[in-house]
């Protein structure tokens, strides 16, 4: 897995991580179908995908999303997050090497708006998304 | 079951206790660092509800929908206090939406969630979003 921490400044435009993910095997399907407990059998098992119409498994949605939030808490403090939101684009084929990106949308002074994007290798876009991020460390309360 | 008598009902309550040990298999499953971290990484709680419903996908069954017909069309977290391991936590979903495109060609059901520590403090609110092909109940 490569990562690329960008020296970067708060303004519209930049890019705050790139973070590619190793290609997606039915063996990282069977292991997120554990360790989430969406046993959705479309995603691991291929006689039930075909039954329902695909050629082979694919990924779970939330596994592309839970590659996005780890290339996002890579940068930002968790408690900095104030929200995380996805839109899965299109189904994410088994083979596909996922690349996060985020870059800055907007900021004021309180906060920042992250534009995330999830693709695979051939430049398809899977997820995009959007994190708001609390600039100021205004969060208080027993950590 | 028809698909509009679903909106507002309210599924069973989820009760949950952050585990470290499972918290370490899903950062290690979603290339997350921090695998000595305690605290819950940012999808966890999606996962979590799942992991510990009797039925995770209740009123999808419900409805006679085949599962493979299933797809997530959108997902979002909003965070209102960081989650540790150790936390008991509760998840309180409803389907807050349903409504059909395209003819019922695809049907739409929304859920929220809202998760709660056990003293009171809210954690968390989730939305999924969630799409069924045709009516999926061929």
């Amino acid at each position: 897995m490569t990562t690329s921490n960008l020296a970067w400044k708060q303004e519209v435009g930049t890019l705050v991580f790139e973070k590619t993910f190793p290609p997606i095997t039915r063996h990282a399907l069977a292991l997120y179908c554990g360790a989430s407990g969406d046993t959705n059998p479309v995603h691991v098992d291929i006689d039930f995908a075909k039954t329902s119409g695909f050629d082979d498994v694919f990924a779970h949605g939330m596994l592309v999303m839970g590659y996005l939030g780890s290339a996002l808490e890579e940068v930002f403090a968790a408690r900095s997050i104030s929200r995380f939101s996805t839109r899965f684009s299109a189904i994410t084929q088994l083979g596909a090497a996922i690349t996060c990106r985020g870059t800055i949308a907007s900021v004021d002074h309180d906060f920042m708006t992250i534009e995330l994007t999830a693709q695979d290798q051939d430049g398809d876009v899977k997820l995009k998304g959007q994190a708001l991020i609390q600039i100021q460390s205004g969060r208080t309360g027993d950590e | 079951m028809k698909s509009q008598e679903l909106i507002g009902l309210r599924l069973p309550s989820t009760r949950a206790t952050v585990d470290k040990g499972r918290v370490r298999t899903f950062r290690r499953v979603v290339g997350s660092p921090g695998s000595n971290d305690d605290t819950a990484p940012l999808t966890y709680l999606f996962a979590l509800e799942m992991l510990e419903s009797d039925r995770p996908l209740a009123f999808v069954e419900d409805l006679g929908v085949d599962l493979g017909s299933v797809l997530h069309s959108e997902q979002s977290f909003e965070y209102h206090h960081p989650v540790h391991v150790g936390d008991e936590l509760s998840f309180d979903s409803e389907v807050a939406d349903v409504f059909e495109k395209k003819n019922g060609a695809l049907l739409f059901v929304i859920q929220k969630t809202a998760v709660t520590r056990a003293d009171g403090v809210a954690v968390a609110d989730l939305t999924r979003t969630l799409v069924v092909r045709n009516g999926g109940n061929n």
